[in-house]
């Protein structure tokens, strides 16, 4: 589920470059602002305070920021902005190095303000606060809605970067606006990634899946481009609609910033992604917060914390799933044969490709219980089923004979029957489990072994409850086992001028095996 | 949900009404009567039955009226046999019907035969006899008359029944003395009322009345001196 932001926000992105002294690196400071809640209306956020933290965290690991320069904000009122920000101008005034500072917010915006607890803050005040900052390079990320309205660009493209080291001489100077989406359109959660859309893909960038070039380091234009083309794609398919992050790029000269170097720390493990695709990374396991989605045309590489980590590789028809464990200086390969595959049925209950369907058919033999004391019947099944992502479609045909031995009569009973089902089901591991509803009809005929006793053919209808269980052999091929108790409606009577409606209750089980395609 | 009702109506009424598992088939049979109250039944009748009873005739010598004597031997005189019957209203009269499945026991079945002993002739004949069913069993048997367990309590003295397993041959003595209309003696079950003896023939006869018709049995104190003789019905028994 996607939950909708209102306001208006805008990203700053100033820069003023300093040349450096030489041999010093600059010194990094970071302000990192979430707030799930805004002001009157608007809806609570679920991810904004998670967004910083995790921007924070990276910027700490990767990013080159001393852990007491990485000040984090979480549910604040304008106030705690203002006097922070110029709390770190007042450290950066203090440091004459050369110096970065690098503020991010997520929450609620409008035109004019930010939401934060119940107070505004001025966008036009923050931006001020950040370009008046003493900061040798001053970088604001904001991630709201409609951004676009302040920059005046209803959707754009990032011109064409090139890396400068910030310790290299810097000659440009200048203002650069990042925005999470343009004029107009909203910027958008997601329960699924469990983040804002702009602010997963920029984290995922900044940890290496921006990377272009594959130097080692992620460039802000890098990581803008690689966040702004993941989010048009992923909104592009979400109810509020496709939102494009823009950027106004104002340079004196041209110039990029190297926002993290994420493979030269110790501390952190490398996952490697050997082939290209989609990979989503989620920590520890499948429910686990999803950590970063690398969306590339050639072999990735990011930087993680030392864990275990669940890799999702999707493909159009099938998903690749597997756990991995990343150690701390050491590089995990990615290998997709030690990865289990999703396909088929699976792969369409749990989304993420664009398989919308799946097809089977199933073989097996079973039995139906007594039906009017006229004996057990053996059955042999044959049907053809149909997965959607939230039912499944089976339509079986079966055939069936009973023997019953009334006081003097041989009774043989035919039965051709043909229902539909629909069910839910449930993976659990290697088996799956579905529930539902099953109704059809039967043509019986019935043949009593003596010339003088017609035989009898009735048509009947049937109804009920079912269940299933299918356990997956290898590949397409998979085990089964089903049953229904079912109510037939028909007519019965041994004197058929005394014949009446009835509605007999029996069961059905059945034993076989699944071929999907 | 009313339409669903009414597809399932549809299809639930299409075809046959299906049999059950205690489906005897089609009666070759159905037998059609009424019980009448007779005088004097003391005590009355807990479970009254009405059924047929079918002596056991291979047992008997076969009758050949003009042969010369022929020994049939050892003469087998087992039980009679009961068919199934029906359950009748204590309160009289009372209808009932029986529906006979199956021909009678071949022991059942007595022969006409000539003097060479070529067959002219096979059937049964049953007596048309109403019990209490004290043991509750559905079912009488001499035993259980003897053992007190079932009470007769009537029968018919119109009515019997016959079942026809060899028509009698046109020609034959069965043909000519004992049916009154053999042509009417097809295979199968029939009622028969007596005919009695007159001048041109000496003894009784039967006339064949056809499976519809209703029997008429008498319910009236039967004890083990009284002999069930229905009227009339004193005619050339087939035997062996």
């Amino acid at each position: 589920m996607i939950a909708l932001r209102r306001g208006v926000a805008a990203c700053l992105l100033a820069l003023l470059f300093a040349p450096a002294p030489a041999g010093a690196g600059p010194r990094r400071y970071a302000v990192a602002i979430g707030a799930n809640e805004g002001v009157g209306g608007d809806e609570r956020l679920l991810y904004a305070e998670r967004d910083a933290q995790r921007i924070a965290g990276i910027l700490r690991d990767v990013g080159g920021f001393a852990p007491e320069d990485v000040l984090v904000l979480a549910g604040v009122t304008a106030s705690d902005v203002r006097r922070a920000v110029i709390g770190v101008n007042a450290r950066l005034r203090a440091d004459p190095s050369p110096s970065l500072l690098f503020v991010f917010y997520s929450g609620h915006a409008d035109a004019e303000a930010l939401h934060l607890r119940g107070t505004r803050m001025p966008l036009a005040e923050l931006r001020d606060l950040v370009t008046g900052s003493p900061a040798g390079v001053r970088v604001l990320v904001l991630d709201a809605c409609r951004a676009g309205a302040l920059t005046r660009v209803k959707g754009g493209r990032p011109g064409p970067s090139f890396r400068v080291d910030v310790e290299d001489r810097l000659d440009a100077e200048g203002v650069a606006i990042l925005t999470s989406s343009a004029a107009g359109e909203d910027s958008q959660e997601s329960d699924h990634l469990g983040a804002s859309f702009f602010t997963h893909y920029l984290a995922s960038a900044l940890i290496g899946a921006g990377d272009r070039n594959g130097d080692g380091k992620v460039s802000l234009g890098e990581s803008f481009t690689y966040a702004s083309e993941r989010t048009l794609a992923a909104t592009s398919a979400t109810v509020a609609g496709p939102q494009h992050p823009t950027y106004r790029w104002e340079l004196g000269g041209r110039s990029d910033v190297v926002l993290t170097r994420p493979f030269t720390s110790a501390a952190l493990g490398k996952l490697e992604l050997p082939h290209a695709g989609s990979y989503l990374v989620h920590e520890r396991a499948a429910e686990g917060p999803v950590v970063a989605e690398v969306a590339s045309t050639r072999p990735g590489l990011i930087a993680l914390a030392p864990g275990t980590y669940f890799v999702s590789r999707r493909a159009p028809d099938h998903l690749l799933e597997g756990e991995f464990r990343v150690d701390a200086g050491r590089r995990t390969r990615v290998d997709p044969a030690s990865m289990r595959r999703i396909d088929y049925a699976r792969v369409v209950r749990k989304g993420g490709t664009q398989r919308g369907s799946a097809l089977a058919v199933f073989a097996q033999a079973g039995v139906r219980g007594p039906l009017l004391g006229l004996g057990t019947a053996v059955r042999a099944e044959a049907g053809t089923r149909l997965d959607f992502a939230g039912v499944s479609l089976q339509l079986r045909f079966a055939a069936g004979s009973s023997q019953a031995d009334s006081p003097r009569l041989d009774i043989g009973t035919r039965e051709i029957a043909a229902s539909l089902a629909a069910l839910r089901d449930f993976d659990l591991g290697v088996i799956t489990l579905g529930v539902g509803v099953e109704a059809g009809g039967a043509w019986i005929a019935q043949r009593f072994h003596e010339e003088r006793t017609p035989d009898r053919d009735a048509g009947v209808a049937l109804v009920g409850p079912t269940a299933e269980a299918e356990l997956r052999l290898a590949g397409p091929l998979s085990l089964r086992a089903d049953g229904s108790l079912l109510t037939y409606f028909l007519e019965a009577g041994n004197d058929p001028g005394a014949a009446s409606s009835r509605t007999p209750v029996t069961w059905r089980a059945a034993l076989g095996a699944a071929l999907a395609f | 949900m009313r339409r669903a009702a009414l597809l399932l109506s549809v299809l639930a009424g299409c075809g046959d009404p299906l049999a059950e598992g205690d489906y005897l088939g089609s009666p070759m049979t159905i037998l059609q009567g009424r019980a009448l109250a007779g005088s004097g039944q003391d005590p009355a009748p807990v479970r009254p039955h009405v059924g047929l009873v079918w002596p056991r005739l291979s047992g008997f010598p076969s009758p050949r009226v003009g042969c010369d004597p022929i020994d049939d031997g050892d003469l087998d005189e087992g039980p009679s046999f009961f068919a199934a019957g029906a359950r009748i209203d204590a309160v009289f009269p009372s209808t009932f019907h029986i529906e006979l499945y199956d021909p009678p026991p071949p022991a059942a079945l007595g022969s006409y035969r000539d003097c060479e002993g070529a067959l002219d002739g096979r059937m049964a004949v049953a007596f048309v006899l109403a019990f209490d069913d004290l043991d509750d069993d559905g079912t009488f048997s001499e035993e259980s008359v003897n053992g007190g367990v079932d009470r007769p309590i009537g029968y018919s003295d119109r009515h019997m029944v016959i079942y026809v397993d060899v028509p009698p041959r046109p020609g034959s003595f069965a043909w000519e003395h004992v049916f009154l209309n053999p042509e009417a003696a097809t295979r199968g079950y029939h009622v028969v009322e007596g005919v009695c003896a007159d001048l041109e023939e000496p003894l009784d006869r039967i006339r064949v009345l056809g499976a519809s018709e209703p029997l008429e049995v008498i319910v009236t104190p039967v004890d083990d001196d009284t002999e069930v003789e229905p009227h009339c019905l004193n005619f050339l028994w087939p035997g062996r």
